[in-house]
């Protein structure tokens, strides 16, 4: 008889060489699971520390008070931000005052950089900062808050006015056309929204401006006359809608 | 004795008849030879792989023939051609070559155109592949005489065509060929081995599986087959023979099987 502790030596190491390819299956196997396993747990856990911040830093509506104000005759509805929840500096602080609204002729404006309009007030600055504190001013920084700059609408026209003269920029005169003709000082708005025109003549909103301006001086046949004129370039249907308004009002007279 | 040796010596390789076990397709090539032989042809190849059952089936229509007509069977060959003409004279003249004499190849030739039509001769020449291609020729001739029927069976091997096309091209005309058996038949042969001797219990716990992974090994050929279930009753027989011996006798051994296997070289380890 032929040695049978070799035999089965050699019969174990076959059936480890066997079972190595199911081996391999299994733990190939437990470890996509560990691994599908973890990945959900660590994304869960990424997103409640971002819903969290998020939370904290972006509350998903900002309530806001509304506040109404007079311009001229006219009402305009302003909103101010509420404080942000869970900073550290007190409400009254943060909070924009009634100070700081002109109810005289006012344009508001959000951007506290520009240099156009001047800040109304510097947020206090708060003392002795906790790291958490600097973190959220930090974050704070990068999502500026919106303050309420107000500024008297005639001093704005005039630097507009000012900064067209160096920047030619159509936006500008088309903006002085239109506040202008907002304020029916009809004159000055026919003027802006003729050089707006000039700088542009694809806005539609000069060649409107400018023949309502025109219209609203009575000069309903000139009116007439620079609505056919866009007509015939575009088949715009507001120009389409005052010609007719105006052609009717011409026939009254 | 062991029941173990007994088992094993059952899968021992032999021709014996009594050894033979019928099945369905060693039934069928049992027949067409039984046809063939029956029929005027000269020449009859039989061929296969080795284990294929071809000394069996030769055998086996020896012991069943040669009672009802002329029939030889040389199981191995003579590889001296003298050796093999001095057996071949005897049983056609039915006489002794005298000694230190040897047969004259013409004479042979011309007796036996003699006999043809007064008596049929059927000679089975087992393992032909053995011949050289002079014997081989001469053989051809022999046939050629018509009062000589050879059945020449020959390994499946590179060189089979080498009888069929080379030296007797045109006077082959049967030929049948052995293969492997199939699992069904594996079973069937094993059971029945098992059962010719009263194996019962044994044969009951060779299941499905236990052939599947016998097959896989032997592929159906009987000569592998009786190796492989001769070893697995050998590791038996060992088994039993240790103290605390805890062979499960109510189940035949997977790992029996594998070992037999990686014993014989079936599995490279």
């Amino acid at each position: 008889m032929y040695d049978m502790k070799e035999l089965e030596k050699k019969w174990f190491k076959y059936k480890l060489k066997q079972s190595i390819p199911w081996f391999i299956l299994v733990i190939a196997v437990a470890l996509m699971i560990l691994y599908y396993n973890n990945r959900v747990k660590v994304n869960t856990l990424l997103v409640d520390y971002y819903n969290q911040i998020s939370e904290k830093y972006f509350p998903k509506k900002i309530e806001t008070n509304t506040t109404i104000v007079t311009l001229d005759n006219r009402t305009q509805v302003v909103e101010v931000p509420l404080p942000l929840p869970d900073i550290n500096e007190s409400e009254d602080e943060l909070n924009v005052s009634d100070e700081i609204f002109d109810t005289n002729d006012t344009l508001y404006e959000t951007n506290s950089s520009n240099p156009f309009f001047s800040s109304i007030k510097d947020a206090p600055e708060v003392d002795k900062k906790t790291p958490e504190e600097i973190l959220e001013d930090e974050i704070e920084k990068r999502h500026e808050k919106k303050y309420i700059h107000i500024k008297k609408s005639s001093d704005a026209y005039q630097e507009v006015e000012q900064r067209f003269v160096t920047s030619q920029d159509p936006e500008d005169a088309l903006f002085l056309a239109r506040i202008y003709y907002e304020k029916k000082n009809y004159k000055k708005a026919e003027e802006w929204a003729f050089i707006a025109n000039e700088l542009n003549d694809e806005s539609e909103e000069s060649w409107l401006i400018y023949a309502k301006a025109k219209a609203a001086r009575g000069e309903y046949l000139k009116a007439i006359h620079i609505l056919d004129s866009y007509l015939q370039k575009t088949n715009s249907l507001g120009a389409r809608k005052l010609l007719e308004e105006y052609k009717a009002k011409l026939s009254k007279k | 004795m062991s029941s173990y040796k007994l088992l094993k010596n059952i899968f021992v390789d032999t021709i014996d008849v009594d050894e033979y076990i019928e099945l369905e397709s060693a039934l069928y090539s049992y027949n067409t030879l039984f046809d063939s032989i029956s029929r005027p042809l000269k020449m009859i190849l039989l061929f296969g792989r080795p284990g294929t059952g071809k000394s069996v089936l030769l055998n086996q229509i020896y012991q069943n023939l040669k009672y009802q007509r002329e029939i030889h069977y040389f199981d191995a060959p003579s590889i001296e051609p003298r050796e093999f003409f001095r057996k071949f004279f005897k049983l056609v003249t039915l006489k002794e070559l005298p000694k230190n004499t040897e047969v004259n190849f013409t004479t042979l030739i011309d007796y036996c155109k003699s006999i043809r039509g007064k008596r049929e001769i059927t000679i089975l020449l087992d393992e032909a592949q053995m011949y050289d291609e002079q014997m081989l020729e001469k053989i051809r001739v022999l046939s050629d005489t018509g009062a000589i029927k050879f059945v020449i069976s020959i390994h499946k091997t590179q060189n089979e065509d080498l009888i069929a096309k080379e030296h007797f091209q045109t006077r082959i005309w049967e030929t049948i060929e052995l293969r492997n058996i199939s699992k069904e038949e594996l079973k069937t042969y094993i059971h029945k081995k098992l059962l010719k001797r009263n194996y019962f219990d044994i044969a009951d716990t060779i299941k499905e599986k236990h052939i599947h992974l016998i097959y896989s090994f032997t592929k159906g050929n009987f000569r592998e087959c009786n190796k492989v279930m001769f070893k697995i009753f050998e590791i038996y027989e060992y088994y039993e023979a240790q103290p605390n011996s805890k062979i499960d006798t109510k189940k035949f051994s997977t790992k029996f099987i594998e070992m037999a296997a990686i014993r014989l070289g079936y599995i490279n380890v």
